[in-house]
């Protein structure tokens, strides 16, 4: 694994903006920068899929763990959703996807820092812009990723029919992420609306979820996070409604710092996880604190030798705390680079590499192309 | 060979570049109103539960006035088209029996206890 610097191409926000990436240059600086990229052999690649597909298996036990052990506090899992979570566990809700994020730098093997199982985002760089970069920058060359193809596929699992898309107003990025889904399953086959979170109606009458003309929601993508929606006035018609939402709730179990104790203790020494903890003792003063629900690198805090050396504010940190092993990975050119390996349909089909000078990734932190050269 | 083959945005790329049109904001999609057939209308205005006016045909529809649909086309007086409306119609007052109708239509979805904004309370950059 290598990082090379690289001319950017000179319209090269006219040509991201042009495939969905309109939230290319944030006002603290640039987010999809092209000034680099990152260089992957084969063996990696493979390396980082293998990972990637065992990861999610070792996820899946450790959910059916917290199903049959009802360890839901242990997650901060609210009663209310208990029953949601096991309906939609036992009868195998569809789900399209989610990306792990892992700590790797070629010299030994990817470790899970945490899976984004419900809500991630970062997608139409993964999927899309970068995909394009490697066409007119190295067309040559490979790339892991067929996220795009791998999309459309998994809706078509779904049949026909009506497929809401939502996310919250007058937020670029959410909103440009559910629209590229939503071209993925319009090009799937499937009808398609888009709504956003807020316009969402709940017919009391009925007792049913309705769309802005009053039409029954049956299936629902949302770009909203579970433990959201549980703590909002809606919360209350969620077990009654027979809304299949997507992601669906069981996802509550998977996208959740919590699981990573769990995974520790179920499968200690693993070569694909740090070691994890409810409590700091067994990491001797040096280790990462992470709140069991957040997002984009909020309230982190990285510990060496009892000192706290970086951390970030936020919300976050309500339902408790985790305490993770360092990761042992290399700088890159004084960078940090996170891989967002993805997961579609329950099969890894795709990385995206952020990096930040920072150890701490969030949503600051630049995404960066990638390429492998094929064997 | 790990990289997709083609890469195809339908809908995405169309609205990045702006030639979704048509697709505008719900003007108010809480409000109960009742329909003055002796106001004016702009076209595209939204009524919870009448839909868009489109001031070229005096009424009320479900979708706004050129709404694009890649299978069906251009929407715009209830039906679908191959091509757009030209639009030369920005304002204009609904028909007696649009205004009454749609009223009605507004109305029973008012009387059926339709709640909005139960979510997105939490509202920040959801993904992550």
């Amino acid at each position: 694994m290598q990082r090379h610097t690289f001319s950017p191409r000179p319209n090269w926000k006219e040509l991201v903006e042009q495939v969905g990436l309109t939230f290319h240059s944030p006002p603290s600086g640039v987010y999809w920068d092209e000034s680099a990229y990152y260089e992957l052999t084969a063996k990696e690649v493979d390396e980082l899929e293998a990972g990637a597909n065992t990861l999610h298996q070792l996820c899946i036990e450790a959910a059916q763990k917290v199903v049959d052990n009802g360890w839901w506090n242990r997650l901060g899992i609210p009663e209310a959703a208990v029953s949601s979570i096991l309906r939609s566990w036992n009868e195998d809700d569809f789900s399209l996807y989610g990306r792990f994020d892992l700590a790797y730098d070629g010299k030994g093997p990817p470790k899970l820092l945490e899976y984004n199982a419900d809500t991630p985002t970062a997608l139409i760089e993964a999927a899309v812009a970068q995909w394009f970069w490697l066409q007119s920058s190295f067309s040559g060359l490979d790339q892991f990723n067929s996220i795009h193809e791998r999309l459309i596929a998994a809706w078509k699992q779904l049949g026909s029919g009506r497929i809401y898309f939502s996310s919250i107003r007058e937020f670029a990025e959410d909103e440009q992420t559910a629209l590229y889904l939503q071209d993925t399953c319009h090009q799937a086959g499937l009808e398609t609306t888009q709504i956003f979170i807020e316009d969402i109606g709940w017919d009391a009458q009925r007792e049913r979820f309705v769309d802005l003309d009053g039409v029954q929601i049956e299936r629902c993508f949302k770009l909203y996070p579970w433990e959201w929606m549980w703590h909002e006035q809606f919360a209350q018609y969620l077990s009654q409604a027979a809304v299949r939402w997507i992601e669906p709730a069981w996802k509550m179990l998977l996208s959740n710092k919590g699981l990573l104790p769990i995974l520790w203790e179920l499968f200690p020494g693993h070569p694909n996880l740090l070691p994890c903890f409810d409590s700091p003792a067994p990491l001797a003063g040096t280790f990462v604190r992470k709140p069991k629900l957040s997002r984009e690198g909020s309230n982190i805090t990285v510990v060496e030798g009892g000192r706290t050396v970086e951390s970030t504010g936020g919300e976050y940190g309500e339902e408790g705390f985790v305490y993770q092993a360092v990761a042992p990975c290399e700088e890159f050119a004084g960078n940090h680079p996170v891989l967002g390996v993805w997961i579609i349909a329950h099969e890894a089909a795709g990385v995206g590499i952020r990096e930040d000078t920072s150890r701490i990734t969030g949503n600051q932190s630049r995404f960066v192309p990638h390429l492998f050269y094929p064997r | 060979m790990k990289r997709s083959r083609n890469v195809v945005l339908v809908l995405s790329g169309a609205l990045a570049s702006g030639t979704l049109a048509g697709c505008n904001a719900p003007s108010d999609p809480e409000v109960w109103q009742r329909i003055d057939p002796n106001g004016t209308y702009t076209n595209n205005y939204y009524v919870s539960g009448a839909g868009y006016y489109h001031a070229g045909y005096h009424g009320w529809y479900p979708y706004p006035c050129n709404y694009f649909d890649p299978n069906r086309g251009y929407y715009h007086g209830g039906t679908w088209s191959s091509t757009p409306e030209p639009e030369t119609v920005n304002a204009s007052r609904p028909t007696v029996s649009a205004a009454r109708e749609a009223t009605a239509r507004a109305g029973a979805v008012r009387s059926g206890l339709i709640s909005r904004g139960g979510f997105g309370s939490s509202a920040r950059h959801a993904g992550s």
